[in-house]
């Protein structure tokens, strides 16, 4: 009997890269993805020149444009070299694992910018110009849907582009996307309020992202700051960590970004009244924003004794910076707008997370219903970033920490006084009642009732005193 | 709400422009679809004046009152001036989450109270998710920056305010606000922009939807307001609905709510008034006010500003005189 060999086919089935890996990211992260490997390409060309240390990404600049039937992002960040091309740029999933690695970039698995560029449409024209030339490679339906077909044509020229950068257009956008580029359901705004945020560390550091031709603004929380006692440790401020775990760089800073909330703020929040409280950890991995503003579990939050999130810890707010050259080290997924919960890095670094954050639930939670002591010392104190706060602490106010090693700064935070301590006055009155001591005390019947109320006993107490 | 601006509803001069281009509007829509057929929801007020107009000048036929304020609701059963008025006591956050829309629908939220415009905003996302096409709707916010309050002496008006408006506007707003956009001039668009925003929110769950803005104005009876009105279409419909209305054509379109326009008129006596319109349609704005050799208005500029909207509007624009009966 004659014996035949037979094969199993392993090779991969492009329908696998363009309709369900695309499953795994939104749309808006696709973009920040694309957005991504520009600031990867502003980093590599200030290794090779001499960048301003605040401000490394001077002149480097991105711009996204589209429209129904377009999408298109440029920038002048250095462009993809042809050799890179050749090998590595167009494979799906990333084989050499030593590139940029010196450099902190936040790409590592070789497949964010396929990947959003299948997300977004059917056809698509990479073009890229560096110092030593460009090309441009033109990615068509009929490729994506042939699974023999595994190599693209790159056509070489001299002056693809007008300058050392790349540029990326989309067409035959895909279901959906249409209507959301035509901005009938108000994505550009998203798309610029999430850029604002994601990018405000890059943003703030130099490098310009507009959206359909306007800039977008950075946003940075900045977080309360008592100066005068931070070498005594008694006022409120920011509980802080640093150190160089396993060759990353690692900042953790927690504290209030704004006064506590009062009983009505408590109450409009839980009905629903939308807000732009920032609120929660934001963690940033080689000055990309991955996380934003986060209150589950993954942050901490509902974790060993730290409780879960509520509207009353709407004031607090923190911020893990990561800096790496090697991005494999930082706990990033893959879409890199995302934690790996099960990084070892990460876990070590949650202990502290965890640590600053129980120290600032539990003094919200004293200070619950902030009293008039309290607000008396809020309203003195500024803001500050985190960098700036982490500079004006005192050298000597730094504790070792055991361990994973590294430094901290563990605020005292103040408690109420505890010789007169304060009780809660609560008592109900008809709403017309309450608008009409509301009209005589303020002019005006939208003051909320707690203030009223306040206000009454505050007045008598002058008088009862006197 | 104590924020000044407590001129009796029924003699805003101002507003009464407002409603009479609402109105025009609605008469435009109408060639399109018959708007008798609507139903009308909105903020009636003691006197339920604009329920009054809607049904004598568009015969609609099904009405809905909301109010929030019990007595004032008492008021508008006594006062109820047709029978096809259903009053509610109700609020428009609670009507919105109770109330089954399946009529066609022109609905009037004519907010009043500053400080709840994160709701309003809200509100206006939820009522637009709520309607289909042909529905139309018009959402009237205070404009006026002062309302965003004053600081403590040593910290900055514009600062304070930038940041209070930041708060008001939350997700709705731009990412971040200048101190320009606070100004009295541009607080209404940075407004207008935030309903479009929580609008076009609206209809995210429908991809056949888009809303089609058609008009938006800011005018000043003690507060500045704003007011804009919009259309839900599907797309198909486009065409037929612009050609069978000519809302290109129209003065007062606004199809982008890029920026309101204004339409106070100034305060004039009545025999300043039958003066100007004697003048009128034949004479522009600089001319009246040459001929007139003063000005009507706090400086020249605002004078000129509101002459110029007595020229585009007075035709719209009631007569107030007193009547002793």
């Amino acid at each position: 009997m004659s014996h035949t060999e037979k094969i199993a086919k392993a090779f991969p089935a492009k329908r696998f890269f363009v309709d369900m890996l695309v499953r795994d990211i939104e749309l808006q992260d696709a973009i920040l993805d694309l957005l991504d490997n520009c600031v990867d390409g502003a980093m590599r060309s200030t290794q090779n020149g001499v960048a301003n240390a605040n401000r490394p990404y001077d002149g480097f600049s991105a711009d996204i444009d589209f429209s129904h039937d377009h999408f298109s992002i440029s920038d002048n960040c250095g462009g993809i070299p042809i050799a890179l091309a050749e090998q590595y740029a167009f494979r799906m999933g990333r084989a050499d694992l030593n590139r940029d690695s010196n450099i902190p970039t936040v790409g590592v698995y070789g497949i964010g910018m396929k990947r959003a560029i299948f997300k977004l449409g059917k056809n698509s024209v990479v073009k890229s110009q560096t110092e030593q030339g460009g090309f441009s490679v033109e990615i068509t339906s009929t490729w994506l849907d042939s699974d023999d077909d595994w190599t693209l044509p790159l056509d070489e020229g001299p002056n693809i582009l007008e300058c050392p950068g790349t540029e990326i257009t989309v067409t035959q956008l895909r279901d959906g996307i249409p209507r959301l580029f035509a901005d009938e359901t108000d994505f550009e705004h998203t798309l610029k309020t999430s850029i604002s945020a994601y990018y405000g560390f890059i943003i703030e550091k130099g490098f310009t992202v507009r959206v359909n031709g306007e800039p977008i603004t950075p946003v940075k929380v900045s977080l309360i700051v008592d100066e005068k006692k931070l070498a005594s440790k008694a006022g409120i401020s920011p509980y802080v960590y640093r150190g160089r775990i396993d060759d990353v760089d690692v900042s953790v800073t927690i504290g209030l970004y704004r006064p506590l909330p009062n009983e009505s703020e408590e109450e409009e929040a839980l009905q629903g009244r939308p807000s732009t409280e920032k609120a929660g950890w934001t963690i940033v991995c080689n000055d990309r924003v991955v996380l934003f503003a986060d209150k589950t579990r993954v942050t901490g939050w509902g974790e060993a004794t730290v409780p879960q999130y509520h509207t009353q810890f709407i004031s607090i707010a923190g911020t893990v910076v990561f800096r790496s050259n090697d991005a494999s080290k930082l706990p990033l997924t893959t879409t890199k707008r995302g934690i790996d919960g099960n990084s070892e890095l990460y876990l070590s670094v949650k202990e502290f997370m965890r640590e600053g954050l129980k120290l600032y639930t539990d003094f919200t939670n004293k200070w619950k219903r902030s009293s008039k002591e309290l607000q008396d010392v809020n309203a003195q104190l500024a803001t500050l970033s985190a960098e700036s706060a982490h500079r004006i602490i005192p050298e000597d106010s730094w504790s070792n920490v055991r361990g994973v090693g590294g430094q901290k700064y563990k605020p005292n935070l103040p408690v109420p006084t505890e010789d007169d301590p304060l009780r809660q006055v609560r008592f109900s009155r008809k709403i017309s009642d309450i608008n009409a001591v509301a009209a005589y005390l303020f002019d005006d019947t939208g003051t909320p009732p707690s203030d009223v109320g306040a206000k009454c006993f505050d007045d008598i107490l002058v008088k009862a005193r006197s | 709400m104590s924020l000044g601006g407590s001129i009796p509803y029924h003699l805003r001069q101002n507003k009464a422009i407002d409603r009479s281009l609402f109105i025009d509007l609605l008469a435009r829509i109408s060639r399109y679809r018959n708007i008798s057929d609507y139903t009308y929801i909105g903020f009636g007020g003691p006197f339920l004046e604009d329920f009054k107009y809607l049904h004598s000048s568009l015969r609609i036929k099904s009405m809905i009152s909301l109010e929030t304020d019990k007595n004032v609701a008492a008021r508008q059963r006594f006062n109820q001036p047709l029978s096809c008025i259903k009053i509610l006591h109700q609020s428009s956050g609670d009507f919105l989450v109770t109330h089954d829309f399946v009529d066609p629908y022109v609905v009037w939220f004519d907010y009043a109270i500053p400080r709840d415009l994160p709701n309003q905003l809200a509100e206006t996302q939820k009522l637009v998710g709520s309607l289909t096409a042909g529905d139309v709707f018009k959402i009237t916010v205070n404009a006026s920056p002062e309302t965003l309050g004053r600081p403590n002496p040593n910290e900055d008006l514009r600062e304070f305010r930038a940041r209070c408006a930041k708060e008001r506007l939350a997700e709705y707003g731009p990412s971040a606000i200048n101190l320009d956009d606070i100004s009295t001039a541009n607080y209404p668009r940075m407004l207008l922009h935030a309903i479009y925003s929580a609008a076009k929110r609206g209809v995210e769950g429908d991809k056949r939807l888009y809303v089609q803005p058609l008009s938006a104005f800011v005018y000043k009876d003690g507060q500045q307001m704003l007011t804009a009105t919009a259309i839900i279409l599907n797309h198909s419909d486009k065409e037929p609905f612009f050609t069978a209305t000519r809302l290109n054509h129209w003065p007062y379109k606004n199809m982008e709510w890029e920026k309101p326009l204004p339409i106070s008129i100034p305060d004039m006596s009545v025999k300043e008034r039958l003066h100007v319109e004697s003048l009128l349609p034949d004479s522009n704005p600089n001319e009246i006010l040459e001929e007139m050799g003063y000005f009507v208005g706090i400086d020249e500029h605002e004078a000129k500003g509101l002459m110029k909207n007595f020229v585009d509007y007075y035709r719209l624009s009631p007569w107030f005189s007193r009547v002793q009966m």
